[in-house]
């Protein structure tokens, strides 16, 4: 009986409950009932050591701090809508701001502008990778280039610098502090976020003003939070104020609570926002890219008869109809191309794409320089600064419509100049040639009849892990020609024919200037195990209907089938 | 002229915050992978931090602020170490690694063996309160429960690690 209270009693202590009177006198007369009170009170030193020995890694700093995990300004007790987070008892303030709309008749604090003498000097962004110990010291005109705002920091105050995936501009404190350190945000007396999504406060709203500053909506609120009272400002950077019914971005700036260091803090932030502006976020690469792959997601198609070429362009954008000299199809912008902008161009043309002859060149300074491959034609991407030309900074291809350069030539361009978005046209303008069709053959070249060639096979050899077999096409016509693709070819081996894969050249076109060569190079894989003597001596060749056939060729096909190594123009 | 369709323009920060989340995955998940361990055992743990790489891709655009990363998604983790009953009450018996073994008392480590076989959410409120010293009140929130449920889980894992306990000692 006595163990059956022992262990019931140690059961209701590790329930959590409390001896009662009754219990400490029971106790007092019961050996096995004090032996299980201290083990009770021993269970939570042993629950202790063996959590720990199970906690493995300690858990990342902030985690403490629900409002932290989210990304929410210091003991402020934000919340966004449609958070995972509940935060405790939230005492949600009755903002009401879906219907909210600033009436302009608070007094704006700070009373700023977006032009103006209150525009900010915004120096470049703080070094995205820097260390982060990295700061800034004001005075500073400091620019967040990731969601794109500057605020000012004034003299004897600093402001991190970006690193790792932390914007610049977001900690702001008197003391030069490390951005790996921080932890507790409440060490940062003042810290800007953006968010988007409706909000709500879960402290008592001492006094709440509507206000603009640099021509946005705003909202400043003091707050009473546990630890004093605190700051807070919401700016619509989007141009309106967050609420239920919309996405938009808005800038908070708060101060850590404190009633001693409301004012200085609180002065602190209204001197920040004195300058503060929405500037042009900047983009990476992969921003760029990802932008462009969405505009030409849906595309419309369209056909220079310059050319000629067929097309695709963003959906969204706009070319121009064919008038007077000019085919359609040459120029393309994002906005209506109504009107002359000047310099040969519609206004609104961002990119340029037409077909010219005679040799193309340039005495710019360079950026890049790269050879491609456009729409089975080879070409130079480039871009340059346009000193010289005057053009400006430019992105051009060039390419080759005939297999010289001083023939006719495919030019598309798009200039510093023209573009609202430069990066981004360069970027269309890339997809867009990826598209670009040359049909029928481009120049007025005769099409190579076989009676035109002369084939030979010439040398066996290895190319690129391939045994090989060379071919020359010689034009014996007097004329110039033109082969529109690699001709059809079927090799003939003891197992039987097999077609050649002509890859990448079926569509390759060259032009056979007379007593010119073209190359062939056939092969098949080289290395594989086991090996057979299955051997290809035969290739019969299809041009324009006639087919033509070589004897005593040697390509092995006992390692994989035959495919089109190389097919160009001698030099 | 012709403008067909709509241009389709994609928010930045979430680009970016998607393209930057695998490589900050990678270098906190040896640091899950320890964490769900002690909280669900070994034999949830992989399957929890993979779990919390696909919720955190999916959700990565709600979190605001990049430098708090790892205490965001260590968060997931544990919510979903909380949760892991929905998905399998199979546990195993942890086990232990030599190299730290030995430190703790042999004692203890009958405690540890009996905590192991708590359902994870009341091992993973075991392994938060006395592991990592967390208040009753902030684990409620961890987990997305109401203080008196994590009081509540609480106090009954101690019951029945105490009987356990002393009925393996008596």
């Amino acid at each position: 009986m006595t163990d059956q209270h022992a262990d019931a009693l140690f059961r209701r202590l590790a329930a959590g409950e409390q001896l009662s009177e009754s219990d400490r006198l029971h106790v007092s007369e019961c050996r096995a009932c004090g032996q299980a009170v201290a083990e009770a009170g021993r269970l939570d030193g042993r629950l202790r050591k063996a959590a720990q020995f199970l906690a493995g890694e300690p858990l990342p700093p902030g985690i403490q701090r629900d409002l932290k995990v989210l990304g929410r300004p210091p003991a402020t007790g934000w919340v966004t809508a449609g958070a995972a987070v509940v935060v405790g008892v939230a005492v949600i303030a009755g903002l009401a701001l879906a219907s909210t709309r600033p009436t302009g008749d608070a007094s704006p604090v700070p009373s700023t502008s977006s032009s103006g003498e209150a525009a900010p000097t915004v120096l470049p962004s703080p070094d995205a990778s820097a260390e982060p110990g990295d700061f800034v010291s004001g005075p500073y005109g400091c620019g967040d280039g990731v969601e794109g705002f500057a605020i000012w920091v004034p003299s004897g105050w600093f402001a991190n610098s970006a690193h790792d995936g932390v914007a610049a501009c977001r900690y702001v404190s008197v003391e030069q502090f490390n951005l790996a350190a921080i932890d507790s945000p409440d060490s940062v007396p003042i810290r800007f976020n953006v968010l988007s999504g409706d909000f709500g406060l879960t402290d008592e709203i001492l006094e709440r003003r509507e206000l603009t500053i640099a021509d946005l909506p705003a909202l400043r609120f003091e707050l009473a939070g546990v630890d004093g009272k605190y700051l807070v400002y919401v700016i619509g950077i989007d141009g309106q104020l967050p609420s239920e019914s919309n996405t938009s971005r808005f800038l908070t700036a708060s101060t850590a609570a404190g009633d001693k260091t409301f004012d200085r803090y609180s002065a602190a932030v209204e001197e920040m926002l004195s300058r503060f502006a929405v500037t042009t976020p900047f983009r990476t690469p992969a921003d760029v890219a990802a932008t462009a792959d969405d505009l030409m997601h849906d595309t419309a198609t369209c056909t220079n008869d310059g050319g000629p070429f067929v097309l695709r362009y963003p959906d969204g954008w706009f070319t121009n109809e064919p008038a007077g000299e000019t085919p359609g199809c040459t120029f393309f912008g994002p906005s209506d191309m109504s009107g002359d902008g000047g310099d040969g161009l519609p206004d609104g043309a961002e990119i340029t794409i037409s077909v010219s002859d005679g040799a193309v060149g340039s005495f710019d300074s360079f950026f890049s320089f790269d050879s491609v491959n456009v729409g089975g034609r080879p070409g130079q991407r480039t871009e340059t600064d346009g000193t010289v030309s005057g053009d400006g900074r430019s992105y051009r291809y060039v390419v080759q419509l005939t297999n010289q350069i001083v023939g006719t030539n495919l030019l598309a361009a798009v200039r510093l100049r023209d573009a609202t978005d430069y990066e981004l046209a360069k970027a269309v303008l890339d997809r867009m040639l990826d598209t670009i069709r040359f049909e029928p053959p481009s120049g007025d070249d005769a099409t190579c009849l076989a009676s035109d060639l002369d084939i030979e096979s010439g040398r066996v050899g290895a190319y690129h892990g391939h045994s090989t077999q060379l071919i020359t096409l010689t034009n014996v016509s007097g004329e110039q020609c033109e082969l529109a693709g690699a001709p059809k070819m079927t090799v003939q081996a003891p197992s039987g024919s097999k077609t050649v894969d002509l890859g990448r050249y079926a569509r390759q076109a060259l032009v056979i200037a007379p007593q010119s060569h073209a190359t062939i190079l056939v092969g098949a894989p080289a290395a594989c195990s086991p090996r057979s003597d299955d051997v290809a001596d035969t290739i019969q060749i299809m041009i324009n209907q006639s087919s033509t056939q070589l004897r005593d060729l040697y390509i092995p096909l006992t390692c994989g089938d035959p495919v089109l190594l190389l097919f160009e123009i001698q030099p | 002229m012709q403008a067909i369709g709509r241009v389709v323009t994609t928010s930045d920060a979430a680009q970016r915050s998607i393209e930057t989340f695998d490589d900050r995955f990678a270098a906190v998940r040896p640091r899950l992978l320890s964490i769900c361990r002690g909280l669900v055992g070994p034999a949830l743990a992989e399957d929890l931090v993979h779990d919390t790489y696909l919720r955190g891709r999916g959700k990565i655009h709600q979190l605001r602020d990049p430098g708090l990363f790892d205490a965001w998604i260590a968060r997931i983790a544990i919510n979903l170490c909380f949760n892991s009953h929905r998905r399998s009450r199979r546990l195993q018996a942890r086990e232990i690694d030599a190299a730290t073994a030995p430190r703790v008392p042999e004692r203890d480590l009958a405690l540890v063996e009996l905590i192991e076989q708590l359902a994870p959410r009341e091992r993973t409120v075991i392994v938060l309160h006395y592991g990592h010293g967390y208040p009753v009140a902030d684990i409620a929130r961890f987990v997305g429960v109401s203080d008196v449920n994590a009081r509540t889980i609480l106090f009954r894992a101690r019951m029945r690690l105490g009987d356990r306990l002393r009925e393996a000692e008596q």
